[in-house]
């Protein structure tokens, strides 16, 4: 993975999960905080709605207890003969419109007057509760069903002191409170809501039974029971009094609830009411999942912003390393020219400029190295020159050792045969024989042969050592070719002259290049028997494709004898060099011509090659490396 | 006319019976004959001769040294010497004598004819 991913991945790596992490506890922290706010408001919701409620249970006890205490209460007592609180309650009745029926009995249970017209007359049914405010207590008969009114109402009864004796109970008031009234009243104070957002206030009778509600329709009133169906809020807030949670409606619908559980008051019995302060969740919980939105947008917000700064920071590291690196490889392909551009001060400047040194110095090792590979080179020639000089001189010197030998032990006995033979030439008796001369004549041919051999094999040897001064070559071939001129002749040869004018000088021994070239031209002669064209021709060249050309364009001087003769057997070819192997006719040839010819060639730095031409007859090819001959 | 008196000196005794045989047969020259090196001054001076055919190669003194001997001599230092080896090739000595350092050599094997004219040039008086 390249240098830049790497980096942008990790940035993007670090800068996402603190993201995450810092978005995931923030969002965490804010639902927490905005859970408990909302619900705390709930409850208080909750808490104010039945303090409301209270305060007008209060304000109903309150308003019977006053009434009860009424100098027209009296009345009980006299049965109301005249009417005056049957009046009066009818009145009061109307005025208080959230009362359905007020009725005042005597002790006896006897009802003496009623707000409604046909009641007086009637007995009190239940006993236990009219005994128990006989005895003093005011009552409260939580919300029920009032069949003649067919209303549900919440039974007030207080008891009807005697004006001269309050600790004296004549009576007791009771009145019928309307329930539907609260409905009207727990209204919260957000009129601005519309109804699909508004807060559903709930009023709970201790059993569960909705008694009023703030938005549910009026048929449900009386019949829904929060406990028969389960809501956890309905359950709970009996026990907890207070608090809030979620819960799930019958359809399914989550809602906040805020509960209180109202323990009633020390001036009446405590009705234990519940009241539910009810919202969909969804509606409640908005802000958090507008937070979560937030923390979403802010993320996406986040990671651009680092993918962005993490690429462009990681061009502008990436960029000189990169660029480093393909300088690097232009350095490997061997280009020292190349350099880094240094950008800044930091590590990676430092960096570049040390990489430029790096190569500064690699570029002056390299031609350090050049330098000395070639002195190597030339050195290494120069020994495997000198080496092979040395291995050929030995050679030489033993061949010498050995032919200087042979030559005074045989040249000795020759010297005595050719001295007899010349002996017996002079003046001796013929006796008659006429074939003695012919014998004697052999006889000294035989020794001049062997005398031939001798010399030859003396010639190989003996030029281990060279006094060489600067010559032209052409000089050393013009003086041969007049030194044969008489076999050219008299073979019927024509010779053809090619010889290069500037030719440069070589060290040359010119008495041994002049047998080098005697050889040549005499078996070039003995090669063409009738006749033929001698070619000799010298030429400048460079030798190899130099490196350095035009140091070394004129690298070697080059001879040539070339005839239309007969050509050398392909058998022939690779030992013709070798002494004493010889194509010619017993008598005419030594085997050792063109091994005298190759060794003093060699013994010149030079090389000579014979080959057949295409065309017929052959070419000696004789080259001076001017190196080498130096 | 008198005998040009001509003294040999080589080890060879082949070499020396037969040249001086040779060379008397033409009734031209008086031949005397050394074998021995390290007698040959002695010889030398004792016979007195026109013209010394000396060998190079041979056993205890070389005709080198022997040359040096003579020459060395009052008497025979004017006494010309023609040097006979067996060692010098052709190409040194030309077709029949070479000159090197003011000596005169002969080529081994040297007939009779090369070793006249060669005594004849510079016995000539």
């Amino acid at each position: 993975m390249r240098l830049k991913t790497k980096f942008i991945l990790v940035s993007l790596l670090g800068g996402l999960s603190s993201i995450a992490i810092i978005g995931v506890i923030a969002y965490t922290k804010a639902k927490q905080s905005i859970e408990q706010a909302v619900g705390d408001s709930f409850q208080t919701a909750a808490r104010e709605n039945a303090d409301l409620v209270e305060r007008i249970l209060h304000r109903t006890h309150l308003a019977v207890e006053q009434l009860s205490r009424m100098r027209v209460m009296e009345e009980v007592m006299s049965r109301d003969v005249d009417g005056t609180l049957q009046a009066y309650l009818m009145h009061f009745v109307r005025v208080n419109n959230s009362f359905v029926r007020i009725t005042a009995i005597n002790r006896d249970g006897e009802v003496i007057a009623s707000s409604e017209l046909d009641e007086p007359g009637d007995r009190f049914a239940d006993h236990t509760f009219f005994e128990q405010v006989l005895n003093g207590r005011p009552r409260f008969a939580d919300a029920h069903f009032d069949e003649p009114s067919q209303t549900w109402v919440a039974t007030i009864a207080y008891p009807i002191p005697a004006q001269y004796d309050a600790r004296q109970v004549i009576g007791m008031l009771c009145a019928q409170w309307r329930i539907e009234e609260l409905s009207e009243l727990l209204k919260l104070n957000r009129d601005s809501e519309s109804a699909e957002q508004a807060v559903q206030v709930m009023l709970l009778r201790k059993d569960g039974l909705l008694i009023a509600s703030s938005r549910t329709p009026r048929s449900s009133l009386f019949h829904r029971n929060l406990r028969s169906e389960g809501a956890p809020s309905a359950m709970i807030a009996t026990e907890r009094k207070r608090g809030y949670l979620q819960e799930q409606n019958p359809d399914g619908q989550q809602v906040l609830v805020g509960y209180h559980c109202s323990g009633g008051d020390k001036d009446f019995p405590a009705v234990e009411w519940i009241t539910l302060v009810r919202q969909d969740a969804a509606i409640v919980f908005a802000p958090i999942r507008r937070l979560w939105h937030w923390v979403v947008i802010v993320a996406v917000v986040v990671t651009l912003g680092v993918l962005t700064l993490s690429v462009f920071v990681s061009q502008r590291l990436s960029a000189p390393i990169e660029e480093m690196a393909a300088v690097a490889e232009e350095v490997a392909r061997g280009d020292f020219t190349v350099h880094v551009q240094r950008r800044s001060s930091d590590e990676v400047g430092t960096l570049a400029g040390a990489f430029n040194k790096m190569i500064g110095d690699l570029k002056t090792q390299r031609e350090q190295l050049l330098k000395v590979n070639e002195e190597l080179r030339g050195s290494y020639e120069q020994l495997t020159t000198a080496q092979t000089k040395l291995m050929h001189a030995y050679k030489m010197e033993t061949v010498g050792r050995l032919a200087a030998g042979v030559a005074h032990e045989v040249k000795n006995p020759l010297t005595v045969i050719t001295m007899g033979i010349d002996y017996l030439s002079t003046g001796f008796p013929q006796n008659g024989d006429t074939n003695i001369p012919t014998v004697l004549h052999e006889m000294r041919e035989s020794t001049l042969r062997a005398d031939s051999i001798i010399r030859g094999l003396l010639d190989f040897s003996a030029s281990s050592r060279l006094d060489v001064n600067d010559e032209n070559l052409n000089t050393a071939i013009e003086q041969s070719l007049q030194l044969v001129r008489h076999e050219l002749v008299k073979n019927h040869i024509t010779v053809k002259k090619d010889l290069a004018e500037h030719l440069p000088h070589l060290k040359l021994n010119r008495t041994k290049m002049e047998q080098v070239f005697i050889n040549l031209l005499i078996n070039a002669v003995h090669a063409m028997p009738r006749g033929g064209t001698l070619t000799v021709r010298t030429y400048a060249t460079s030798l190899l494709p130099s490196r350095n050309s035009t140091q070394n364009s004129l690298a070697a001087v080059v001879a040539e004898v070339t005839d239309t003769g007969t050509g050398i057997p392909p058998e022939a070819l690779q030992k013709i060099f070798e002494p004493f192997y010889t194509t010619k006719p017993i008598g005419v040839g030594t085997g050792l011509g063109l091994p005298v010819v190759k060794n003093i060639v060699e013994l010149h730095g030079g090389t000579i090659t014979m080959a057949n031409r295409p065309e017929g007859g052959a070419k000696a090819t004789i080259t001076f490396n001017l190196k080498g001959n130096n | 006319m008198n005998k040009k008196r001509i003294l040999i000196v080589d080890d060879e005794t082949g070499i020396t019976t037969l040249t001086k045989l040779t060379l008397e047969k033409t009734g031209q020259y008086e031949v005397q004959v050394e074998n021995r090196a390290r007698c040959a001054l002695e010889t030398a001076q004792r016979f007195n001769p026109d013209l010394i055919l000396l060998d190079i190669t041979m056993p205890e003194i070389d005709g080198a040294e022997v040359a040096t001997q003579i020459k060395a001599d009052q008497k025979l230092k004017a006494t010309p010497i023609v040097f006979l080896t067996a060692v010098v090739s052709k190409y040194e000595t030309g077709d029949n004598e070479l000159r090197r350092g003011g000596q005169v050599f002969l080529s081994k094997p040297v007939n009779l004819k090369t070793l006249v004219t060669c005594i004849e040039q510079y016995t000539f008086k």
